[in-house]
């Protein structure tokens, strides 16, 4: 029989193959990750722009902002929006039409991630209760795996991009000026590692074929001194401890890795 | 109605042996039905914890966390269960944990719009209505973690070209809702019947800015907390799911927020037994 229609009639036959020897079809090593970019700046319209490439998973992310009045209690988590849009021409898994339930995902994983990292008071204008709420427009261009990493690197991308202008105040009211000075603060970076499990086996950075015969994925949580600092699994089989001590040790070493992009 | 009665003790006994170990203690034995025989509280000496040992008695020793209810850090609250209560759907079941209370409905296996059939297996699809009477985006997400929680204990492979509906509604929301969510959802599926390889039980465990942590947390707790997390366990012990709001200090922390959850998670799960149980001597004695 033909590789190629091997490959599609016994997808889970044909990874084996590779993954006994501890390699993968596309020549990585089980705890091996694909080349990741970050890259800033590319869209002038908007406030901030940035694009990770990790293997060919392409994300796109800008950062639009309005001013708000919030309601006088003190704001904890910054006011920050956002919308991924995962339209046809990523994967042939979406159709046109409603949002595809991957893109909720998507957008729940990264507000909540980027709500608690950003410093809201890098927002809080010297006006008396104004400030900046940021909207996060993110577009997949393409989906080839592991699209949560992605997603949750080229959105901190993006705000650590963004440079928000100047409000001047007058008898006429309030003015926005070109300069574009004011940055975005975090309170600290972390990145996302995941993993899928394939046969009990940990394959880090699962690209799409290989997260079509996970069992579960897992998500490593790291931050900028090395340390664990949250776990996400996301159903599917039951993982052991000694399972998830790996992918911790994995996520720990994958980490600076992305921290150095990032800081690009 | 005799048919009714086998097939219940068919899902009794299917619970029965696919017991989690620790549980078994209160329900091997044939004779019983008494609920005053299971003492909850006393659950947690028998499980084995390993590592999650010396950090479970560390926090144990910093209880006071001085709760708003009144409850200890480790307390779970009030657990309430109805069954089967709804006339058109196949189970059903409402779980009240304090005040949140969330009701479940499963319907399955169905039929299966052609599009969506899969030819080995059912699918399974969630549906999830939150407290307020739109529909928000973050119940889609959450459509997404039920279905990845309850999917791999269905046995779905029995069931090629059908569907299994899970609908769930957020009736209050006084935190742990998804928690509760998986808890309810699992009880209406035993309650419908429906082949499970095993149990999945939820519980959420909140660290506040003391850096205790708290079990079961309220909405007030949830918010006031620096990160909150929610654990779901299959009945053999190990984790199915997790899902964390915002981040833990370290790893050690990450654990004993773990292990507090299982020892949770186990007793959300005796209880489920212990009232399916009574709903199934209730039936016998039709």
């Amino acid at each position: 029989m033909e590789v190629k229609v091997f490959e599609r009639v016994h997808p889970r036959e044909y990874f084996n193959l590779f993954s006994e020897k501890g390699i993968r079809p596309d020549g990585r090593s089980l705890t091996g990750s694909r080349k990741t970019a970050v890259r800033v700046g590319s869209i002038r319209t908007a406030l901030g722009s940035a694009m990770v490439k990790c293997g060919s998973t392409t994300m796109l992310c800008g950062t639009t902002a309005k001013v708000i009045n919030p309601t006088g209690a003190k704001v904890e988590f910054a006011p920050i929006d956002v919308n991924v849009e995962l339209l046809p021409l990523c994967s042939a898994k979406y159709r046109p039409g409603r949002k595809p339930e991957e893109s909720y995902h998507l957008q729940e994983l990264v507000a909540q991630h980027v709500r608690r990292l950003v410093q809201p008071s890098s927002l809080e204008l010297e006006f008396e209760d104004m400030m900046w709420s940021l909207s996060l427009d993110i577009y997949c261009l393409e989906d080839d795996g592991n699209m949560d990493d992605a997603t949750l690197l080229v959105a901190m991308a993006a705000l650590k991009d963004t440079r928000l202008p100047e409000i001047l105040s007058s008898e006429e009211g309030y003015h926005v000026t070109k300069s574009r000075t004011r940055t975005v603060d975090f309170r600290e970076l972390i990145v996302p590692v995941s993993f899928g499990v394939v046969d009990s086996r940990v394959v880090v950075d699962p690209d799409s074929s290989e997260e079509a015969l996970c069992e579960s994925k897992v998500t490593i949580f790291v931050d900028e001194k090395g340390s664990f600092r949250g776990l996400s699994k996301s159903g599917g089989s039951v993982t052991s401890k000694d399972l998830l001590s790996t992918c911790s040790k994995l996520a720990v070493q994958r980490a600076p890795a992305l921290f150095s992009q990032l800081s690009n | 109605m005799k048919l009714d009665y086998l097939v219940f003790a068919w899902a009794a006994t299917v619970l029965v042996e696919k017991a989690n170990p620790r549980a078994q203690r209160s329900h091997s034995d044939a004779s019983f039905t008494n609920l005053s025989d299971v003492d909850l509280t006393s659950m947690k000496d028998s499980v084995d914890l390993g590592d999650g040992a010396d950090g479970l008695r560390e926090y144990e020793q910093k209880r006071a966390a001085g709760r708003r209810d009144g409850r200890e850090a480790s307390e779970l609250r009030a657990l309430k269960v109805e069954q089967d209560f709804l006339e058109q759907c196949d189970g059903s079941s409402r779980l009240a944990c304090g005040g949140t209370v969330v009701m479940a409905a499963v319907y399955g296996p169905i039929e299966c719009p052609l599009k969506a059939q899969l030819s080995d297996r059912a699918i399974v699809r969630v549906d999830v209505k939150g407290a307020s009477s739109t529909v928000s985006r973050s119940s889609k997400w959450l459509e997404k973690y039920f279905r990845e929680s309850f999917e791999p204990v269905i046995a779905t492979g029995m069931f090629p070209r059908s569907a299994i509906v899970i609908a769930l509604q957020v009736m209050q929301d006084d935190g742990s809702v998804l928690a509760t969510g998986i808890n309810a959802g699992m009880m209406a599926l035993v309650d419908a019947v429906v082949p499970l390889r095993s149990i999945v039980c939820a519980s959420s465990v909140a660290m506040n800015s003391n850096h205790t942590l708290v079990l079961d947390p309220t909405q007030a707790e949830q918010g006031e907390a620096v990160v909150h997390a929610t654990f779901a366990f299959e009945s053999g012990g190990g984790l199915v799911s997790c899902k964390t709001w915002g981040f833990f200090e370290d790893e050690r922390s990450f654990s004993n927020a773990a292990s507090i959850a299982e020892q949770a998670a186990g007793k959300v799960q005796a209880f489920l037994q212990i009232a399916s149980n009574r709903k199934v001597n209730e039936s016998h004695s039709i």
